[in-house]
C-alpha cells in the first residue's frame, strides 16, 4: 500500500528530473542591462533556465546557496569554482584571451603604474583583484573598483583614476560615450580572459545552444565565437 | 601507546590554539560604525560596503534618527571600537561630528555620504573623506547622449545663487565632453515661481539649448510649481527634460523624459575603497577628498523622449528601467 502510494510520487519526481531546466548563471559586466542580457539569453537558449547577475556578490552567494548546472563567467572568475569544469570558450578574434588596454586622458607610462591609481571592473572579489591585475599590467597599481562598466569612463572624468584597464573588446565602446580626448594604451604582453562556459556535469545540450548564440547575443557576452 | 594516549592532548592543545587564534583574530577584526536613518537606500548601500569588503569587516550598524542623541551615538562608538565610522546622510554625518567633538576623537577617521552637499558639510573637517550624492551633470549628459540621435552642446540649467560653485564644478566637468551649462542664476531671496517662470521663458525661447536640467532644488522643484511653472512652460517644448527624481518621468505627468538617480549599492562599494584607502594607510585619512558619485540608475519615458528626440534604440539596453 505504501509503495503503491510512493510510486505516483517517485514517477513525477523522476518526470520532473527529466524534465526539469538546466539552471545556468551568468555573470560579465557590460554596458547592457543584466535584464536585457536575460532577456535575450533565455530566448535562444529554450530549455534551459537563465538568471543574470548585475552583481558579483549575488553571483558567488547563488552559486553556493542554490547551485546551478553550468555558469558563464569571466575566466578569472569562473577559475574560483573548481567544481564547474569549462567546456566551451568564447573567443575574439581567433582567441580566448583579448589584449589588455589602458584608456587614459594623458599618457600613461608603464613604468610608473605601480604608483598609478588604475580604474577596473571587479570581477573577483576585492583582494583578489589586486593579484588579477598584476597578473596583467606587470605591476600593483592602486585599484579603483567599479561594479560597471559604463562607471569607468566617470573616473577619469573626475580624476579618480590615471588610467582605466579594459579588454580590447570595450575600448570603442568606452571611447564612443565621450568626446575627451582619451588615449589608448596597450599593455606589454597584457593578457584578459574573456568569458568561458563551465558546467559540473554533461553540458553537450547547452553547448550545441550556446553555438546557436546570434551575433547580438555574442557581443552581450563580450565575444564573437566560441572555441573547445 | 604513549602516542595514541597523548594524541587527544595534542589535538586539544591544538584545538585551543586555533580557537584562541580564531577569538583572537575576532577580536581584532577591522569593525566599522555605520550611522545611518532607515530605509532601502541605506541599507543597500550598507550592502555595498558589507559585499565589497567582505567577511573581514565587521559592520556595526547604528539606526539614527531626529530623535537620535549624541549620547547614543557616543556609546556606540565606544562599544564598537571602530577603524572606521561611516556616516550616511546629513543626520549622520551631524552626529558623527558632534560625537567627534565630545569624544575628543580626531583619531578615528569617518567616510560620510548620501546627505545634501557632503563637500560642504564636511569642510574643514579633519580625518574625513565624503562621496557627494549629487549627481554631476556630465554623467547624466554622457549617459543621455549615448540614446540620443542629436548631438548635446548646451544644457540649459535654472539654480539659486547659493549653488554658484556647484555650477561652476560642474561646468568644469561638462567642459571635458564639449557641453557648456547655461545657467540662470537666481537670488536666493527671489519670489521663487516668477524667477522660475521667468528663467524658463529665457531658455526655452534660445534655439541653442539642447536639454533642460532640473535641479533636485525644493525652492525650485515642488508640486505647486511642478503644476504651475514648469508644466505650462515645457509645454511643447521639443528637447529631453532631466530630471532627479524618478516620480517626474513618469510618461502621463509629461514633464521629465529622463531621470538619473545614484546607485546606493555601487555608493557603498564606492565609499568600501574609501575604506580601504584609510586601511592602506594606517587607518587614517592621507588624502582628504570628496569624491563624485559614480554609478546611476537610469530611467528613460521612451513616450516622451520619442515625442522630442530621436532615439537610438538599440541603446535602449543600456537604461536600467524602459517606461512606455
Amino acid at each position: 500500500m505504501k509503495l503503491h502510494r510512493a510510486v505516483p510520487w517517485l514517477a513525477a519526481a523522476f518526470l520532473a528530473a527529466q524534465t526539469s531546466a538546466d539552471k545556468i548563471y551568468v555573470f560579465f559586466p557590460s554596458m547592457a542591462k543584466p535584464n536585457v542580457v536575460q532577456a535575450a539569453l533565455q530566448a535562444k537558449l529554450s530549455g534551459h533556465e537563465v538568471t543574470v547577475f548585475g552583481r558579483l556578490a549575488d553571483f558567488t552567494t547563488m552559486i553556493k546557496q542554490t547551485p546551478p548546472d553550468a555558469i558563464l563567467a569571466p575566466k578569472a572568475l569562473a577559475e574560483q569554482f573548481p567544481d564547474f569544469k569549462v567546456f566551451l570558450k568564447g573567443a575574439r578574434n581567433g582567441g580566448a584571451l583579448e589584449p589588455a588596454v589602458l584608456i587614459s586622458t594623458k599618457p600613461v607610462v608603464a613604468d610608473a603604474l605601480a604608483t598609478a591609481n588604475v580604474g577596473v571592473v571587479g570581477v573577483l572579489e576585492r583582494p583578489a583583484m589586486n593579484g588579477y591585475v598584476k597578473s596583467v599590467v606587470g605591476s600593483q597599481p592602486k585599484l579603483k573598483i567599479v561594479t560597471k562598466v559604463e562607471d569607468l569612463l566617470p573616473l577619469l572624468t573626475f580624476g579618480s583614476a590615471d588610467a582605466i584597464l579594459v579588454g580590447e573588446g570595450q575600448v570603442d565602446e568606452i571611447k564612443g560615450r565621450s568626446q575627451a580626448a582619451l588615449q589608448t594604451t596597450d599593455v606589454a604582453n597584457g593578457k584578459i580572459g574573456l568569458l568561458v562556459a563551465s558546467a559540473k556535469g554533461d553540458a553537450s545540450k547547452l553547448e550545441a545552444a550556446l553555438k546557436t548564440l546570434g551575433t547580438a547575443e555574442k557581443k552581450m557576452l563580450g565575444v564573437d565565437s566560441w572555441i573547445k | 601507546m604513549d602516542q595514541v594516549k597523548h594524541a587527544p592532548t595534542w589535538i586539544v592543545a591544538v584545538a585551543t590554539a586555533f580557537l584562541g587564534a580564531a577569538a583572537f583574530g575576532q577580536d581584532e577584526s577591522k569593525r566599522i560604525l555605520v550611522l545611518h536613518p532607515a530605509g532601502p537606500s541605506f541599507d543597500d548601500a550598507k550592502k555595498g560596503i558589507q559585499e565589497t569588503l567582505g567577511d573581514g569587516y565587521d559592520l556595526k550598524g547604528l539606526v539614527v534618527t531626529k530623535e537620535t542623541s549624541v549620547e547614543e551615538v557616543q556609546k556606540a562608538w565606544k562599544e564598537a571600537a571602530p577603524k572606521v565610522v561611516v556616516a550616511m546622510d546629513n543626520r549622520g554625518v551631524a552626529l558623527f561630528k558632534d560625537a567627534r567633538v565630545k569624544m575628543s576623537d580626531s583619531v578615528t577617521p569617518g567616510v560620510a555620504l548620501m546627505g545634501v552637499r557632503i563637500d560642504a558639510t564636511i569642510r574643514d573637517v579633519q580625518n574625513v573623506v565624503g562621496i557627494n550624492y549629487e549627481i554631476p551633470a556630465v554623467t547624466t549628459i554622457v549617459n543621455l547622449r549615448s540614446l540620443l540621435s542629436n548631438p548635446i552642446k548646451k544644457i540649459g540649467v535654472v539654480h539659486r545663487a547659493s549653488m554658484d560653485d556647484m555650477i561652476r564644478k560642474n561646468a568644469e566637468f561638462c567642459a571635458q565632453e564639449n557641453v557648456e551649462i547655461v545657467g540662470i542664476r537666481v537670488p536666493d531671496d527671489a519670489d521663487a515661481k516668477s524667477a522660475l517662470n521667468d528663467a524658463l521663458k529665457e531658455l526655452t525661447k534660445r534655439s541653442d539649448i539642447d536639454v533642460l536640467l532640473v535641479i533636485n532644488d525644493n525652492f525650485f522643484l515642488n508640486a505647486k510649481l511642478v503644476k504651475e511653472v514648469w508644466l505650462p512652460r515645457l509645454s511643447g517644448w521639443k528637447h529631453p527634460v532631466v530630471v532627479g527624481v524618478e516620480s517626474l518621468v513618469k510618461p502621463e505627468l509629461k514633464f521629465g523624459t529622463f531621470a538619473v538617480l545614484p546607485d546606493n549599492y555601487a555608493l557603498g562599494a564606492q565609499a568600501a575603497g574609501l575604506v580601504q584607502e584609510i586601511e592602506d594607510a594606517g587607518w587614517k585619512v592621507e588624502d582628504p577628498k570628496v569624491d563624485q558619485p559614480l554609478s546611476v540608475i537610469k530611467t528613460l519615458n521612451l513616450r516622451g523622449m520619442k515625442s522630442c528626440c530621436g532615439v537610438q534604440q538599440d541603446k535602449l539596453g543600456e537604461v536600467d528601467k524602459v517606461l512606455e
